[in-house]
C-alpha cells in the first residue's frame, strides 16, 4: 500500500470531498468512494475511469476534514496506470506535443501573425530547451507514450456512473 | 528584486497580447523582470503530472534552475497552471532535502543544477504588493465605478499547502485589486468554481457547458467584464459565451490587461482587438 493509501485510511466517510468536487456532477466521479477503495487496496482503482474523470482543481484536498492529499491520491493512480499504459488519447496527444515541442499549446499561424502585429519576437522554446527537457524525462520514467493498452481508456465520458 | 519572467505557453502562444501587457505595467512600476532563457512550457499539471510525478517534478524544477542559474532572484508568472507547477515544485524541494538531492542529480545529468531556495510568484502577489501611493501615481485611467466580476480559477490558490496567495476556498485578492483601481468587485455566486479546462481532454463538451451557469450569475450580478489571472480559464470564459445564452457578451481581461488599461496603456496597443470577445470601449465604463 502506498503512503497515500495508507492515509486514505482515516476517511471519515464525510464526503466533503465530493461536496467539493468539480467532476462529480458532470461525469459522476465520487472521491469519496475512490479514497474508500484506495484504503481497501482495491487492485482495479487505478485501470478504471475514475483517475482519470478528476479535473485537478484541489478542491476535495482544500476541504477534507481527515487531512488527506485527495488530489495526490488522483496522480498517484493515473501515474499507476499510465506505467501500465493506460493513457488516455488526449493525454499522451499532449505529453507528445510537450515533448516534440518543449510547449503544451506551441504557436499557431494565427497567434505567430498575432505576436508580429503586436510587436512581439517569434516564440518557440530553444532546441536545446527541447532536448534537455526530453533527456530528462526520459531518466525519471516518463511512460513510453507509443505503448498502447489492449483495450481503450474510458477516462470517464460525461454522465457516465463509475 | 530581480524577477525571471516565465510566460509559459499558453500566454506568448494563444494570448500573446497578456504579454505585451505585462511588459508594460512592469515597465511602469520600474520592476526589473526578463524572460528566462532556455525555458519549456511549466510541465502542464495536469497532463504531465498525471503521466509521471517524477518527469513532471524534474522538468519543472529545471525552470527554476535555469532562473537560479540566470541570476534572477525569483521567477514571476502569469498563469495559474505555471504557478501550480513552479510553486508546488519549489516548495516540495524546499520542505524535502531528500528529494532535492535526487532532482539536483537528474538535472545535474543534464548540466544543471539546483541548490534550492528559490520562490515563484503569480503577478497578482506582485500587483498586491504595490506601495498605495506608486499606484495613486501611475493610475491614470481608474475603473469609476465599474462591475467586476473576479474569477480566480483554482492553481492561483490551491494546492493550498503551496499555494498560500490567498485563502484557498475562497480567495480575494481580485477582488482587492479591482478595488484598488478604483472598480466594484461583484458578489456572485459561482465565484469559487473551476473553469473547467481540465475536461477539455477527456469531456470537451463538459469543459465547454461548466462556464455556462458561471457566466450566467456573472451577468446576473451585473457585471460589465470579468477579469482573470489565468490564460486558461480566460480560453475558457471566452469559449463559453457562445452557448451560455448571455443577453449579452462578457469581455474578459487578464489582470495585467486590466493593470495595463488603468496605467495609461492604449487599447489598440494593447491588442484588445484580438480578444474573441471584444472589450468596447462604448458601452463599458472602464
Amino acid at each position: 500500500m502506498s503512503g497515500l493509501a495508507a492515509k486514505a485510511s482515516n476517511c471519515m466517510q464525510c464526503n466533503v470531498c465530493g461536496a467539493a468536487c468539480t467532476a462529480g456532477p458532470v461525469n459522476g466521479l465520487r472521491p469519496r468512494e475512490v479514497v474508500q477503495r484506495a484504503a481497501a487496496g482495491d487492485p482495479g482503482l487505478a485501470d478504471g475511469p475514475e483517475p482519470w474523470k478528476c479535473v485537478t482543481c484541489y478542491a476535495c484536498a482544500s476541504q477534507c476534514r481527515a487531512g488527506i492529499d485527495v488530489a495526490e491520491l488522483f496522480y498517484e493512480l493515473r501515474n499507476e496506470a499510465a506505467r501500465r499504459g493506460r493513457i488516455p488519447d488526449a493525454y499522451r496527444a499532449v505529453a507528445k506535443q510537450v515533448l516534440a515541442s518543449g510547449c503544451a499549446f506551441p504557436v499557431t499561424r494565427n497567434t505567430a501573425r498575432m505576436r508580429q502585429e503586436l510587436g512581439l519576437p517569434p516564440f518557440a522554446v530553444s532546441p536545446r530547451g527541447v532536448e534537455e527537457l526530453n533527456s530528462l524525462c526520459r531518466a525519471a520514467g516518463l511512460p513510453d507514450l507509443d505503448r498502447h493498452p489492449e483495450a481503450p481508456v474510458d477516462a470517464g465520458a460525461p454522465g457516465k456512473e463509475a | 528584486m530581480r524577477y525571471g519572467l516565465f510566460y509559459g505557453c499558453a500566454v506568448p502562444s494563444r494570448l500573446p497580447f497578456i504579454e505585451k501587457a505585462t511588459a508594460f505595467v512592469l515597465g511602469k512600476l520600474g520592476i526589473e523582470a526578463a524572460p528566462i532563457v532556455d525555458a519549456t512550457c511549466c510541465m502542464d499539471p495536469i497532463v504531465l503530472k498525471s503521466l509521471s510525478v517524477d518527469a513532471w517534478l524534474a522538468s519543472s524544477a529545471r525552470n527554476i534552475a535555469l532562473a537560479q542559474e540566470q541570476g534572477f532572484d525569483a521567477v514571476l508568472t502569469l498563469c495559474n497552471g505555471c504557478f501550480c507547477s513552479l510553486n508546488e515544485t519549489a516548495g516540495m524541494l524546499e520542505e524535502d532535502k531528500t528529494l532535492l538531492a535526487k532532482v539536483d542529480g537528474a538535472l545535474r545529468g543534464i548540466g544543471r543544477s539546483y541548490r534550492g531556495g528559490m520562490t515563484v510568484k503569480h503577478l497578482t502577489q506582485v500587483l498586491e504588493g504595490i506601495d498605495p501611493s506608486d499606484l495613486a501615481k501611475r493610475l491614470v485611467r481608474p475603473l469609476a465605478g465599474a462591475k467586476v466580476a473576479a474569477f480566480h480559477g483554482c492553481h492561483l490558490v490551491r494546492p493550498a499547502k503551496y499555494a498560500k496567495v490567498d485563502d484557498p476556498v475562497r480567495p480575494t485578492i481580485l477582488d482587492r485589486l479591482v478595488d484598488r483601481l478604483g472598480g466594484v468587485p461583484v458578489e456572485y455566486s459561482e465565484r469559487n468554481e473551476c473553469c473547467g479546462m481540465g475536461f477539455t481532454g477527456t469531456a470537451p463538451e463538459s469543459a465547454a457547458e461548466r462556464m455556462g451557469p458561471i457566466l450566467r450569475a456573472m451577468e446576473s450580478a451585473g457585471a460589465s467584464f470579468v477579469v482573470t489571472p489565468c490564460p486558461s480559464c480566460f480560453l475558457q470564459i471566452e469559449g463559453a459565451q457562445r452557448t451560455a445564452g448571455l443577453a449579452f457578451p462578457l469581455p474578459v481581461l487578464h489582470v495585467a490587461e486590466m493593470y495595463a488599461r488603468a496605467f495609461g496603456m492604449d487599447g489598440k496597443e494593447m491588442g484588445l482587438g484580438y480578444h474573441r470577445v471584444r472589450f468596447a470601449e462604448e458601452g463599458v465604463t472602464v
